[in-house]
């Protein structure tokens, strides 16, 4: 059976990529940067991809190394994780879509869950929304980010927690916020 | 089963990751515990919430265009990549031969033609006639404001009557076919003389590896510099009735300055092939022979942005078809002809860049742009990106020679594909 070529596996993803990236970097041009990068990348190295059905889960986690790489080298410290940036970067993302405003909002879109969410370590950031925005597996997810399934499962149980204590968090200020 | 692996497979069953053995266990579990009923309730509200949020980045965020269409333009098997570097190789051999100019034999010229005359030019056409083995034409002042010199610029001063005694001079324009590289062997030295109006002519062609032998023929010595394409120089006194020889391998435009002073007195232009001409004193230039298949001449004159002219094709009966054109006098020409440095593109300070029209990489457009300069900063730029990108380049990756970016090593066309895709460009 014929390999089936670089693009017509990979093209499908670029979408979801794009997505992951700009929560990532929090940047647009940046997100832009990587994704082009993982491309390149991945048309590089494409032989080394044993079977094409994990296609997905090993473009994510090129992308995923390459922006580990960035971030160690550009010093971890410069780009610790600031919620508002990422915050703005995605509300960037959402302007031009404004039509859509109410479909985004009924789906129960917020800021406050958002925010809750750039706060998360990124290692339990990325592996939630890697699941619940990208639907990858978990053994995807362990692929990309380099793991256990288990550590994988670790992960999101913990994020989910600390998510819900944020959540918990801001609901409890909320009404403080108001009587002032 | 302890509360810490519940709250995990609590986790799992929301991705739908719970095993089947685990199931019944963690069923068991919940029954009997209330904390963790009560947080699985909790779970199930956050993975709305993160539901919500992927729903919305799904609906939202919306990969440009632009993007996708420049990753699908990279997607492409390497042939593609081969073939873009084939033009890029093809625009580079085409374009680099017009990038080094011709030469007139200045003794040959008369070179005198009142700045009045060429203020009357205010059109400038080029005619030409394309063949087989014959192009001719006419090249015109390229504007009123274009640059006439007095012989002698450039040299010591002298007295006024001397001085006086030297026309204006209208520097004749150099005229080069596009065509790749062509050495004519055992090619006689080209003597250019020094009088005492200075450079008889202010430009001089001749084929790249040739020798020039420049002759003081005035009554005083003169100190003479020749400024190579590179920007290297080379300084000579040379005492009345000397002669400097000098052979000028490495093609492009060499500057002459004479008596230390800034302004050059005349510019000899080494072309890779033979297909060039120098206007003679009414503008006309004709060039015969056998070549490559061409599309392009390139035009220049001192004071002027070099000019690429395409050559129409001919009809059937052979005969050329006329191609105006337009020479424009060009500041960054103008300069060069005073103090800038020399290794700031010397005299063809637009087309002295190998991939400046055909190839359609960020190089070549700022080459074409702003010229050689320009098409540094933007590789420095692009390397830059590139290294940051984890690619590992030096200028020396490519460039055998760091004076001359024309030396290549032999695997530059890959590393080049690699720089534009590293950069996406």
């Amino acid at each position: 059976v014929a390999r089936p070529d670089f693009c017509q596996l990979a093209l499908p993803h670029m979408g979801a990529l794009y997505r992951t990236a700009t929560r990532l970097t929090s940047r647009v041009s940046e997100a832009e940067d990587l994704v082009q990068e993982t491309y390149l990348e991945g048309f590089r190295s494409y032989a080394s991809l044993r079977d094409p059905e994990r296609c997905r889960a090993w473009l994510f986690r090129i992308l995923h190394n390459l922006w580990t790489d960035r971030r160690r080298r550009d010093g971890a410290e410069q780009r610790a994780t600031n919620g508002h940036k990422a915050l703005a970067a995605v509300n960037t993302a959402l302007a031009p879509v404004r039509d859509l405003e109410r479909e985004i909002t009924s789906a129960g879109y917020s800021d406050e869950v958002e925010r809750a969410l750039q706060a998360l370590p990124e290692e339990f950031r990325t592996a939630l929304l890697l699941v619940t925005v990208e639907e990858l597996s978990y053994a995807e997810v362990a692929e990309v980010m380099g793991c256990p399934i288990g550590t994988v499962r670790s992960r999101l149980a913990r994020g989910r927690a600390l998510l819900a204590t944020a959540l918990a968090t801001a609901r409890a200020e909320e009404p403080r916020k108001e009587s002032l | 089963m302890r509360c810490q692996e519940a709250f995990e497979a609590l986790s799992a069953e929301l991705d739908g990751e719970l095993g089947a053995d685990e199931r019944p266990v963690l069923r068991r579990h919940l029954g009997g515990c209330d904390p963790c009923r009560r947080r699985r309730q909790e779970l199930q509200m956050v993975n709305l919430q993160l539901r919500a949020v992927g729903a919305a980045t799904r609906i939202a965020v919306r990969m440009p265009e632009a993007l996708r269409a420049r990753i699908e333009q990279r997607c492409q098997p390497p042939q593609v990549f081969n073939v873009r570097w084939t033009l890029y190789t093809l625009a580079m051999a085409l374009t680099g031969a017009s990038a080094l100019g011709a030469l007139l034999v200045l003794a040959l010229r008369p070179a005198t033609r009142p700045a009045a005359d060429e203020a009357k030019n205010t059109r400038n056409e080029t005619e030409t006639s394309a063949g087989r083995d014959m192009i001719r034409g006419v090249v015109t002042a390229g504007s009123t404001t274009s640059p006439t010199f007095t012989a002698g610029t450039g040299l010591a001063p002298r007295p006024a009557a001397a001085a006086a005694a030297c026309p204006a001079v209208t520097s004749p324009a150099v005229v080069v076919l596009d065509v790749p590289p062509e050495k004519t062997p055992n090619l006689p030295p080209v003597t250019v003389a020094v009088d005492r109006c200075g450079l008889a002519g202010r430009l001089v062609a001749l084929e790249a590896g040739q020798t020039v032998e420049l002759a003081n023929q005035d009554q005083q010595p003169h100190e003479l510099t020749v400024v190579d394409p590179a920007g290297n120089s080379h300084t000579q006194t040379l005492p009345a009735g000397d002669r400097l020889a000098r052979r000028l391998e490495r093609p492009g435009t060499y500057r002459l300055l004479c008596d230390g002073a800034p302004e050059p007195c005349g510019h000899l232009v080494a072309v890779e092939h033979p297909h060039f001409a120098v206007t003679d004193a009414e503008g006309r230039y004709q060039i015969a022979g056998a070549w490559a298949p061409a599309n392009n001449l390139t035009a220049w004159r001192p004071g002027f942005a070099p000019q690429s002219f395409p050559l129409s094709a001919t009809s059937a009966a052979g005969a050329g078809v006329a191609t105006a054109l337009t020479l424009r006098p060009d500041t960054t020409a103008l300069l060069t002809l005073g103090s800038r440095p020399a290794n700031d593109n010397g005299g063809l300070a637009i087309n002295d860049c190998r991939a400046a029209r055909q190839s359609t990489s960020p190089v070549a457009r700022a080459c074409a742009q702003g010229g050689v300069r320009q098409a540094k900063l933007v590789m420095r730029a692009l390397v830059k990106q590139a290294k940051e990108r984890g690619l590992r380049l030096q200028c020396d990756s490519c460039h055998r020679d760091d004076a001359d970016f024309s030396a290549l090593t032999d695997d530059a066309r890959t590393r080049f594909s690699e720089l534009l895709a590293a950069t996406g460009t």
